[in-house]
Parts: C-alpha cells; sequence; structure tokens
C-alpha cells in the first residue's frame, strides 16, 4: 500500500487536528477547575448575581453550565481523537479497514451524545438571554440540525467503510 | 476451505517450477504461491485460462473438492 507522507492536506489535517485536541482539553480542563472554584465561592457569585438583578439559582445554573461544556469538551475530545485515528490510517495507506468503520460508528454515537448535551446547555443559555440583566454569557443559536444530519452521515460512512474493507480483504484473497 | 488446489501435481507432471509458471502467465510468484498453498479466496477466471493453457490441462485437473 502507498504511503502519504508528504501529502500537505493530511500534514495540515493532522496539525489541526493535534491542536483542537489540545484545545478541547484545556477548555474541558478550565470548566472543570471553575466549578469548584464557583461553588466554594458560592456566596460571593451570588452577591454579585444578586447586584445585577439575579436571583440566587443563577450559581447552580453556571456550575451545571459549566459541567455540560465540560461534558461536551470530553466528547469533542473523543470524537476529534477518533478522527486522528482514521487520517492517520488513511496517512499509512490503510484506511478501509474494519478499525475505521468502528472508529466512524463511534463518532456518530459521540455526535448524537454531544447534541444531547447541548438541549439542556442551550436551554440554560437562552434563560440567561432571558434574564433583565443578562449575564457575560454569549448566546448562540446551537439548536440546528447539523450535528444530527452529521450522526447520520457518519453511521452510512461507518456502513460504507464495513462494506468497502470486506471488499479488499475479498480482493486481497484473489489471484 | 472445501476447494483444493492441485497444481502441484500439475507442475511436477509438466517438470514445471511455480517461479517459471509465474513467469510464463504474468503472474506474481507470491499470488501463485498463495494460490498453490490453498490460501487464495477467490481465482479469476483469466488466471484459470492462463494456467490452464500453459500446464495444457482443464480447470478440473487443478481445482478439487472436499467435503468437510
Amino acid at each position: 500500500m502507498p504511503k502519504f507522507p508528504q501529502d500537505r492536506l493530511l500534514f495540515f489535517t493532522r496539525m489541526m487536528l493535534t491542536l483542537l485536541l489540545g484545545l478541547t482539553i484545556i477548555a474541558g480542563a478550565v470548566a472543570l477547575l471553575l466549578i469548584p472554584v464557583l461553588l466554594v465561592r458560592r456566596e460571593d457569585f451570588a452577591a454579585r448575581l444578586a447586584a445585577s438583578g439575579i436571583d440566587l439559582a443563577g450559581v447552580p445554573s453556571i456550575a451545571l453550565l459549566l459541567a455540560l461544556a465540560a461534558g461536551i469538551a470530553v466528547l469533542a475530545f473523543l470524537f476529534l481523537r477518533q478522527l486522528r485515528r482514521i487520517v492517520d490510517s488513511v496517512a499509512d495507506g490503510d484506511p478501509f479497514v474494519p478499525a475505521n468503520a468502528d472508529r466512524l460508528r463511534n463518532m456518530g454515537w459521540l455526535a448524537v451524545a454531544m447534541q444531547v448535551l447541548l438541549i439542556p446547555a442551550t436551554g440554560l443559555v437562552i434563560w440567561f438571554d432571558a434574564l433583565p440583566q443578562k449575564p457575560n454569557v454569549h448566546y448562540s443559536d446551537n439548536t440546528s440540525f447539523g450535528g444530527l444530519v452529521l450522526a447520520m452521515l457518519l453511521f452510512v460512512l461507518a456502513r460504507v467503510f464495513r462494506v468497502g474493507s470486506a471488499m479488499r480483504d475479498e480482493l486481497e484473497g484473489t489471484v | 476451505m472445501a476447494i483444493i488446489v492441485k497444481l502441484d501435481d500439475r507442475l511436477h507432471d509438466r517438470r514445471m517450477t511455480l517461479t517459471q509458471l509465474a513467469e510464463r502467465v504474468d503472474i506474481t510468484l507470491a499470488n501463485l504461491s498463495i494460490l498453490k498453498t490453498g490460501k487464495a479466496k477467490a481465482i479469476r477466471f483469466s488466471t484459470l485460462d492462463a494456467i490452464c493453457r500453459e500446464l495444457d490441462c482443464q480447470p478440473g485437473d487443478l481445482l478439487g473438492h472436499e467435503r468437510d
């Protein structure tokens, strides 16, 4: 099988994935570290929130949002790690293997899980956004079907890879 | 596998080595070796045709079936 060590696109993709993997680790760690800080200094935060016109429920809500963000970061890390392994197998010149079919299926389930976590996270952000005195939380509309379409695409691709790897296996044994 | 390959017998009858056959039928020695040792999963008609032509035999002379 040919190898593609000099392929610029693959090299760039691998570099980007490594960078994104690092960013997900940092984002997840920051979110996780902020939760105990927020809970320990609960009174301080509550007082500040109250001064801004936000009731006491704000602190646990922010803690929950941080926990959801940490969960999404973990899922994103696992997703990107699977993708990185697929890209590595392409670079090695042997992508049509059953392991890649498993990876794509896993990525599909991870995409579904991220969408599930995004539902309460988006709900919380919308709630923050509706408060008279908005906390400094940036709202972006994540309630799209893009994630679910991605998951479905990954499940279909997993099937394609499974059939492809079986066909290649068959072809390799043909004289 | 239930299919057995009798290439060795035919080569012996024709006093031919696997390397010589590989050169004549233009198939790699590695692939012919896979066929000879019964590790092949399938054989192309073109391969069968080439081997039969060189060894002057019928496909049935090369392949047999054994009950498991």
